[in-house]
């Protein structure tokens, strides 16, 4: 075929479509591919762990471990060492659970276990955007994208749209494998009852609280690595703002907690979100200190971290629509 | 109409901890549709940056772009789908093949797929283009960047250095592959390069470049004819004759190794009588006709000066 014929076809024949563009290349992504297969095979070994480590006791260990139980909250009641007030609230302690040797796997795993999945996909959320951003600027393949569709803020906002849609997904299918393996946990190693009111309500909320972590840290890592220009140093920045800048908050400026990443993660994820300590007053009235506390809801906390992700997208796709690329 | 206009355009790299460097000072250029046109500059001439700036990817200073008629950057997204380009080294996914890569820009300017297949096929790269681009050598990705180039079927066809990385072979076929791309009517090609040769054998017009200001622009035989220092060269049997005939005559006359340059001949013709006057006959007498060699030369050292 000679070039002539190659520049006088019809070459644009279909719609373009930049989105599948995207679809394709975080498809073809091996690293991507790695993470995902690497965090799915991570829940698959925490189940046959589990299953190896918990067990159905019997009635009769259960009695023993019940009676070894009674006795020791027997001895703590009657041990003059302990203060008379506080002898309910030591003595409580000693549970038959704890002298179990066969455990069985408790209901309650269930919606730890999705925290935890949901935590590590945010984990690997971030890598994941982080990569996604720097690998672009370390293979210099943007110029070469840009000279097929120049509009830099819908290239951006496009990328981040395929990063966060693909980790919403690859998340969801996480919380669910969990949700199969640990329902599996629970009929096989533990008992369904009692179980508490709306526990299926309470889990599916946790594990969307989950989700959204996972999409606003995949937002999150694209654009600070688009930003930096650099994977390595996006992922190393973000380590020594966690390590050093939040924990230097923490001591020095108390007010300030309340705004911290990681105080709004907690929140977003835990239950009934997280009371935050952002300074204590002395009350003349007693002598002691008391702590003004700030209660961070779920609600306010995916805001938060919501107008945080939104604010970091915008800068980068502003940065980026300036800069010159040479 | 004219493809490329590029008026009064200015541009100044400003860097931390580093002087601003001027790449392009009040440059003005046009390309008409049509052929190929070579751009042509030394090294940091500003070239490289003329195209980025056409293409979106730096911001000048100053100036006014037009890409088919179109005013640029405001307006390339209109234009984009016509211009493919090839600037400097391209640079690809290296850990994703050749046909992956060209599937991703496909993708974005909904190019069909069979197209794909096609411009692997110009450039000799479809065996290979299921391996991966990091396996590639410079002249392999080369030749990939020229099918990027040409996925769209464009009609203005943008090429920095497309030569770099080449071997011998595939410099040839890539000429042939640009003059056949300049021939048909329809598609044209600006051509940056810093190799003479290059833009000499292969380009219709010219522009050269100097310290981001264009020194001289045209047809290739206007801007060498504009050149012309009237120059001959002679080959006589008794040249130490001829050499005294011709300086007696007020010529000036150096020797060349086996033949003669005379300097400014109004009119060889003359030259010929005054030799034959004096019973001394030419074996040759050639215009020395300027090549695009000495008129860059010539040119970009004015402009250094």
């Amino acid at each position: 075929m000679s070039a002539t014929e190659v520049m006088t076809g019809t070459a644009v024949t279909r719609r373009p479509s930049l989105l599948r563009a995207e679809v394709l290349r975080i498809r073809s992504r091996r690293l991507v591919r790695l993470l995902l297969a690497l965090g799915y095979a991570l829940i698959v070994v925490a189940f046959v762990i589990t299953l190896v480590n918990t067990g159905n006791p019997t009635a009769a260990e259960r009695s023993a471990a019940q009676t070894q139980a009674d006795q020791l909250v027997a001895q703590c009641r009657a041990d003059p060492n302990v203060p008379a007030d506080q002898k309910d609230q030591v003595c409580q302690g000693f549970t038959a659970e704890q002298f179990l040797h066969t455990r069985p796997f408790d209901l309650s795993g269930l919606p730890s276990g999705a925290l935890a999945v949901g935590a590590g996909f945010a984990a690997l959320a971030f890598i994941i955007g982080a990569s996604s951003g720097g690998a672009e600027w370390t293979a210099k393949t943007l110029p070469a994208l840009l000279t097929w569709e120049p509009r830099r803020v819908r290239v951006t906002l496009t990328k981040v749209a395929v990063l966060v849609a693909t980790v919403l997904l690859a998340t969801v299918l996480a919380e669910l494998l969990w949700t199969g393996l640990g329902s599996a946990l629970v009929s096989l190693r533990g008992s369904w009852s009692p179980r508490p009111d709306r526990f299926w309500g309470d889990l599916l909320d946790t594990q969307l609280r989950a989700v959204l972590l996972a999409g606003l840290a995949a937002a999150g890592g694209y654009a600070l690595a688009n930003l930096i220009r650099n994977t390595g140093a996006a992922l190393g920045l973000a380590f020594v703002y966690f390590a050093v800048v939040e924990n230097a908050v923490r001591v020095l400026w108390h007010w300030a907690q309340q705004w911290l990443v990681m105080e709004n993660v907690t929140a977003l994820v835990q239950r009934h979100g997280v009371d935050v300590v952002i300074s204590q007053q002395l009350d003349p009235a007693t002598g002691g200190y008391t702590s003004v506390v700030v209660h961070l809801t779920n609600l306010r906390a995916g805001l938060t971290l919501a107008v945080y992700t939104a604010v970091a997208v915008l800068v980068a796709a502003v940065v980026f629509r300036r800069r010159d690329l040479t | 109409m004219p493809v490329i206009e590029v008026s009064g355009a200015r541009k100044t790299y400003r860097r931390r901890r580093r002087p601003p460097e001027r790449a392009l000072d009040g440059l003005d250029l046009v390309v008409d549709e049509g052929g190929v046109h070579g751009f042509l500059g030394p090294n940091g001439s500003g070239k490289t940056t003329t195209i980025r700036m056409l293409l979106g990817l730096v911001s000048g200073d100053a100036g006014e772009l037009r890409l088919l008629g179109r005013p640029v950057p405001d307006q390339l997204p209109a234009v984009v789908g016509d211009v493919g380009s090839l600037v400097e080294t391209p640079l690809f996914f290296p850990t994703f093949s050749g046909r992956r890569n060209l599937e991703l820009l496909a993708l974005t300017a909904g190019v069909a797929k069979p197209r794909i297949e096609e411009c692997l096929e110009t450039v000799g790269l479809r065996d290979r283009a299921d391996d991966a681009v990091k396996g590639y050598s410079l002249g392999m990705k080369q030749r990939l960047g020229i099918a990027a180039a040409l996925l769209k079927g464009p009609r203005l066809l943008i090429l920095d250095e497309p030569s770099n990385g080449l071997d011998p072979a595939g410099i040839v076929e890539m000429r042939e592959l640009v003059r056949r791309l300049g021939s048909d009517g329809r598609s044209t090609v600006f051509l940056s390069s810093h190799l003479l040769g290059e833009v000499q054998q292969v380009c219709d017009h010219v522009t050269i470049l100097a310290r981001g200001r264009c020194v001289t622009s045209g047809p290739v035989a206007e801007v060498l004819a504009g050149r012309d220092t009237g120059d001959v060269r002679l080959r006589l049997d008794d040249p130490a004759a001829g050499q005294a005939v011709l300086e007696a005559a007020g010529y000036t006359v150096t020797s060349l190794g086996d033949a003669w340059r005379v300097h400014a001949v109004p009119d060889p013709a003359a030259v010929t009588r005054l030799l034959a006057e004096h019973g001394l006959y030419l074996s040759e007498l050639s215009p020395i006709s300027a090549d695009l060699e000495s008129v860059f030369l010539e040119l970009t050292r004015d402009a250094s000066l």
